[in-house]
Formats: C-alpha cells, sequence, structure tokens
C-alpha cells in the first residue's frame, strides 16, 4: 500500500517535499484552503513523492494529482519535462491536471468544480467519461422528404418540414440529431441528398442519416452534402465486410451501426425489419464484431422497450458499455425524464435518443437538460 | 480518398462557387477568408456555417487564388500523413509559413500546424512548436467524440465573448499536447489537452466551430474580425 502511494520515491524528493510543504506559493495556500481536511470528500496531501516527482497536491482515492503551474512552467524545457512527467504517471493510472497559478487565485471556483469533476469520475464504477457532456439525441423518421410520426411543436409552420424541426430542436438545445430516411425506392436517394443538405446549411450541431445506406457511393454522396455520420443497420447484417469497407474510406468515426435487438429464447437476438424478422445473431457477439470491424459509435435500440414509454432496457445497456470502447447510444422506451436520468446513471451509456416524446413536446429538451443537471449528469 | 470522393468534392465545390457568384459574395462582407482545400474532408457544413453568418470566404486551390484573401482556415479530417502530402501538393505551404495574416486551423488542421504526429509518426508544418499524441488511457473511449467543456487562457481574440467553460462539439483520436506557452485553450479526456493553440497569427481548434451550435459561431465569428 505504502510503496503504492509513493511508487518507490526516493529519500532526497521526501527530503524536498518537506522543504517545499512550508514555503508554499500563493496559489498553492489559496488551493490548500479548499482541498485541505476532506473538504471535497477525498483527502489530499500536499508535496507528495511519487516515483521521480514530487505532486503539489495528490489525492490517492482519486489516483489525481493536481499542479499549479507558474511561470517556469512556460520555459520550453520545462513544458517538455512536464508532459513527459504526466504521461509516465498516466501509465500508471494517475491523471495529473494542471492549472496556473493565475486559474487558482482567480477562478478558484471554476478550479474546484474541475477538481471536483475529476474526483466523481475517478469514483465512479463505471469508465470515465473524462469532460463529456452526455448527449441528448431526437431521432426524427422520414419519408420522401418530410417527416412522418405527429408532430406537436405550436411554434412550427409546417410539422413535415424536416429542416424546419431541425432548427427547432438545435435551439433548444440537442446535441445531435438522427433522420431516419424510411423512403423504399432507390430514385429517391437524391431527393434525401438534398434534404441533408439543406440540413447542413441550416443547423449548427452534427448529424447522422441512416436509412438504406447500402454501399460506399450512397454513404459518400450523403457525408459529402454534410451529413456528420451514417448510420447502417440491415445492410452491414447482411453484408457485414461494408463496415470495414466505410471504416477504411471514411474513418471509423463517420460510421454508426444501429442494431435493434429483442429478446428471444432467453437471449438477445438481433432483429430487422423493424423487430418483425429474427436473425442468427446474438446481440453482444454482433455488436462485438462490428467494433472489431471498425464501426465508430453503436446505436442499440431495445425493440422490446421500444414504444411502450417504460424506460431504457438498461440491463442489456449497462452490460454492453462494460466492455464497448466505442460510445453507446441508448434507444426504445424513453417516456419520461427520469428515464433519461436512470439510463446515464445506471449504464453511463454517452447518449440517449427518442423520438415521440420530444415531437410531441411530452419531454421539453430544455426541461430535461435542467432535470439531468439538478441529478449531477454532465450536460451542455 | 476514393474517386467517388473526388467528384464529389469537387461537385460541392462547383456548387459553392455558384452560390457565392449568385449572391456577388466574394468578400462583400466581413471576413474575406481563404479556405484551403486540399482534399481532407468535408467543407460543405463549414462553408454553410460561414454563409449563416454572412462571413465571406472563397475557395483556395492553388497558389495564385493566396494573395486576395485576409485570413485563412485550415480544415481538414482524416489521417495526418496523407492530409500532409496533399496538403504540400498544393503548393500552398510556403505561402502559410510566410504569411503574416491570421491562420485559423480546425480539427486535423489545426494539428497540421504542429511539429509531428503520431499519427503515422508524420512530420508536419513545424510552425507551433509542440507535438500531436495518441489519446492512449485504456479507461476512455476513442475516438474522443462529442460536447466537451473549453476553458480559455486568454479570452481577448478567439473565445471573446464566450463563456468559460462552454461546450463544443469534438470528433478526433489524436490531441495536441497542453502547453503553457501555446494553449489558447485546454479541454480534458482523461488528460488537460490543447483544444486551442495561438502563435503569433496562427490559431488552431482542435473541435469543430462549425458543428458547435452557437458557441462555435460565435468563434468563427471572432476570428473574421482578428
Amino acid at each position: 500500500m505504502k510503496n503504492e502511494m509513493f511508487m518507490g520515491a526516493k529519500g532526497i524528493n521526501f527530503i524536498n517535499a518537506k522543504k517545499h510543504r512550508t514555503s508554499p506559493t500563493e496559489a498553492e495556500s489559496v488551493l490548500w484552503n479548499y482541498l485541505a481536511k476532506n473538504q471535497l470528500g477525498v483527502k489530499f496531501r500536499r508535496q507528495h513523492p511519487i516515483a521521480n516527482f514530487i505532486a503539489d497536491f495528490y489525492c490517492h482515492a482519486a489516483r489525481l494529482i493536481i499542479e499549479v503551474d507558474g511561470s517556469i512552467h512556460n520555459n520550453s524545457e520545462q513544458i517538455l519535462y512536464d508532459q513527459e512527467r504526466d504521461r509516465e504517471l498516466l501509465f500508471n493510472g494517475i491523471r495529473t491536471i494542471r492549472f496556473t497559478n493565475n486559474q487558482v487565485i482567480k477562478q478558484t471556483e471554476k478550479v474546484i468544480e474541475k477538481i471536483k469533476e475529476h474526483i466523481a469520475i475517478a469514483n465512479s464504477p463505471f469508465r470515465g467519461q473524462g469532460g463529456l457532456a452526455k448527449r441528448i439525441i431526437p431521432c426524427l423518421d422520414v419519408k420522401d422528404g418530410r417527416t412522418v410520426k405527429g408532430i406537436n411543436f405550436v411554434e412550427l409552420r409546417d410539422a413535415g418540414d424536416p429542416v424546419e424541426l431541425a432548427i427547432q430542436y438545435s435551439e433548444q438545445g440537442a446535441d445531435e440529431l438522427v433522420f431516419l430516411d424510411i423512403t423504399a425506392t432507390h430514385e429517391k436517394r437524391k431527393t434525401l441528398a438534398e434534404l441533408v443538405k439543406n440540413i447542413a446549411r441550416n443547423i449548427n450541431i452534427p448529424f447522422t442519416i441512416g436509412g438504406g445506406i447500402n454501399e460506399l457511393a450512397d454513404a459518400d454522396l450523403l457525408l459529402n452534402a454534410g451529413a456528420d455520420k451514417v448510420s447502417v443497420n440491415s445492410a452491414a447484417v447482411r453484408n457485414p465486410q461494408l463496415i470495414n469497407e466505410f471504416a477504411d474510406s471514411f474513418g471509423s468515426q463517420f460510421i454508426v451501426v444501429a442494431v435493434d435487438t429483442k429478446r428471444l429464447n432467453n437471449g438477445h437476438i438481433v432483429h430487422l425489419n423493424g423487430g418483425r424478422l429474427p436473425t442468427e445473431l446474438q446481440t453482444q457477439n454482433w455488436i462485438k464484431e462490428v467494433q472489431d470491424r471498425g464501426a465508430g459509435e453503436i446505436l442499440l435500440t431495445s425493440m422490446d422497450h421500444d414504444g411502450t414509454k417504460n424506460g431504457f432496457d438498461c440491463e442489456l445497456l449497462g452490460e454492453i458499455n462494460q466492455w464497448l470502447t466505442i460510445p453507446l447510444i441508448a434507444s426504445g422506451g424513453a417516456g419520461n425524464m427520469e428515464h433519461f436520468a436512470e439510463v446515464f446513471n445506471k449504464t453511463n451509456v454517452d447518449a440517449a435518443l427518442a423520438a415521440s416524446v420530444f415531437h410531441y413536446g411530452e419531454i421539453l429538451i430544455p426541461d430535461l437538460k435542467a432535470e439531468l443537471k439538478k441529478q449531477g449528469i454532465v450536460v451542455r | 480518398m476514393t474517386i467517388s470522393d473526388i467528384l464529389n468534392s469537387e461537385k460541392v465545390i462547383e456548387e459553392i462557387k455558384e452560390q457565392q457568384a449568385s449572391t456577388n459574395s466574394p468578400f462583400r462582407d466581413l471576413g474575406g477568408i481563404g479556405i484551403v482545400n486540399y482534399g481532407a474532408g468535408n467543407i460543405f457544413s463549414l462553408c454553410s456555417a460561414l454563409d449563416r453568418l454572412s462571413i465571406s470566404y472563397k475557395i483556395i486551390n492553388t497558389v495564385s487564388d493566396f494573395d486576395t484573401c485576409e485570413r485563412y482556415i485550415i480544415p481538414g479530417v482524416g489521417h495526418a500523413s496523407p492530409a500532409m502530402k496533399q496538403l504540400n501538393a498544393t503548393g500552398l505551404i510556403p505561402l502559410l509559413k510566410q504569411t503574416s495574416k491570421p491562420v485559423l486551423g480546425i480539427c486535423l488542421g489545426m494539428q497540421l500546424l504542429s511539429t509531428f504526429s503520431e499519427e503515422g509518426e508524420t512530420p508536419l508544418l513545424d510552425i507551433i512548436p509542440i507535438k500531436t499524441l495518441k489519446f492512449t488511457d485504456k479507461s476512455l473511449k476513442i475516438p474522443h467524440m462529442g460536447w466537451n467543456s473549453v476553458n480559455a487562457v486568454n479570452v481577448a481574440t478567439l473565445f471573446k465573448d464566450i463563456e468559460q467553460g462552454s461546450y463544443f462539439y469534438f470528433v478526433h483520436s489524436f490531441y495536441l499536447e497542453n502547453s503553457s506557452e501555446y494553449s489558447l485553450a485546454t479541454s480534458d479526456y482523461g488528460l488537460t489537452f490543447a483544444s486551442s493553440i495561438q502563435k503569433n497569427n496562427y490559431f488552431g481548434v482542435q473541435f469543430h466551430p462549425e458543428k458547435s451550435g452557437k458557441a462555435g459561431e460565435q468563434l468563427l465569428l471572432n476570428f473574421a474580425k482578428l
């Protein structure tokens, strides 16, 4: 234990550390006023010898170092040294966050907030989210260039216009949008590209296009029209190699694989055609495979929960998110704001997607974000 | 790049040019931005954002397009090594390195300003003497994708009128090392990295301002006024 806490620091470091402790800088004193005596719920030590270094402040419970840098750290040699040191420690599972003297003295509250965030991340039973906000994603179904499903926004002049709806959602604070094109015929796809361009011209948040994307040329057309990502579902099941081709051509970050899952004989099975057609694929195996093939994100819809408004499938989402190394979007089952809080708290998914609760105005995005924030979930 | 990539991006650029011609736009308004077009990624969203903000711009393909602009944006997504090759092929590198006008690199375009990238062990423009490194923290998902908060070190230039801690949209697997000399803003993802850098007239942002809501639009406006 002792060894781990100091990582084999040598005697000379302990002597130097003791010296530093008796003559703290102004900024260090300011910060110590907030960190001392477990005020943030965890124990911090001042001038803590660790490996070949001395940390300004160290919290062993959170494996977190806080450095308060004076102007000497502007020196390029010192910068290199700091970088090297931070990386070496990170390699051993210890994170370093750095603030300048100025930040500590002039923006003390912000600095403390940041430190609290890092402690919270370290204490989470799940994988860290590293400062990323949880994303809220409205999903719009589009057919022949028009949104389908009832839309109930009083402000809208034309509730069927995907562009106007997209603007509305981005102004409300949606983090991202997903458009699913359910137009059946191939000749209509050119219309879709025009629509995508119109969306890109008008909104200032990222968006994904899915539906009927079967080959490289389809994806290419949509990405060039301004879509940030394309989503593939049944085409990937029919031809898994497609994911590799997409990832190689565009980069993983452009490829979302949408998976519709349904319980069948006590297992989770991938389904096609909106849950009507079971495949041979076990859901977890399939998600592992698409991750290995280069997918950049998973959009997982539980067909058992979809439309029930009884909440997301936290059990399955949590299991998958334990091992998944790419972002996971939860979908299916959102009925109220508590369901969103629950899926983030229980499963730590990166994003939650819903359609009708947003479209019918049952949940307003600003209200949802305020509620999540109140519950300590990081949102934009 | 596939052939259809090239065809498509040419098509898009044609359309952008038509749009500009129809509005008589080049440099009628604020901005005078030259967008360096070297084929690394799609610029439609960036152009759309500038259009919405009435910031004037033109697409720079070759050396002869360079001089008339008042400031430059180097966009880019993709892999550092082919991007450097493609940028080199435009012949614009010496001009970009000599200019005293404001230059803004976005995402990969920002990384290109640094000395070196661990992505393909690629030597870069070396305008700002820091390195581009790979996220190695296994406890975090890679790429770093989504909205992360950005803390500006200096709020007088690019981050003017942008609230501290504002969220911006990121998509990347490599990051610029934090440096007290050149970091204009920092963010955290397992470690503190430079989400924006500056040296003299050269600026870079790791996030996509064109996809970052109101904060991103403010940043583009700020750049157009530098």
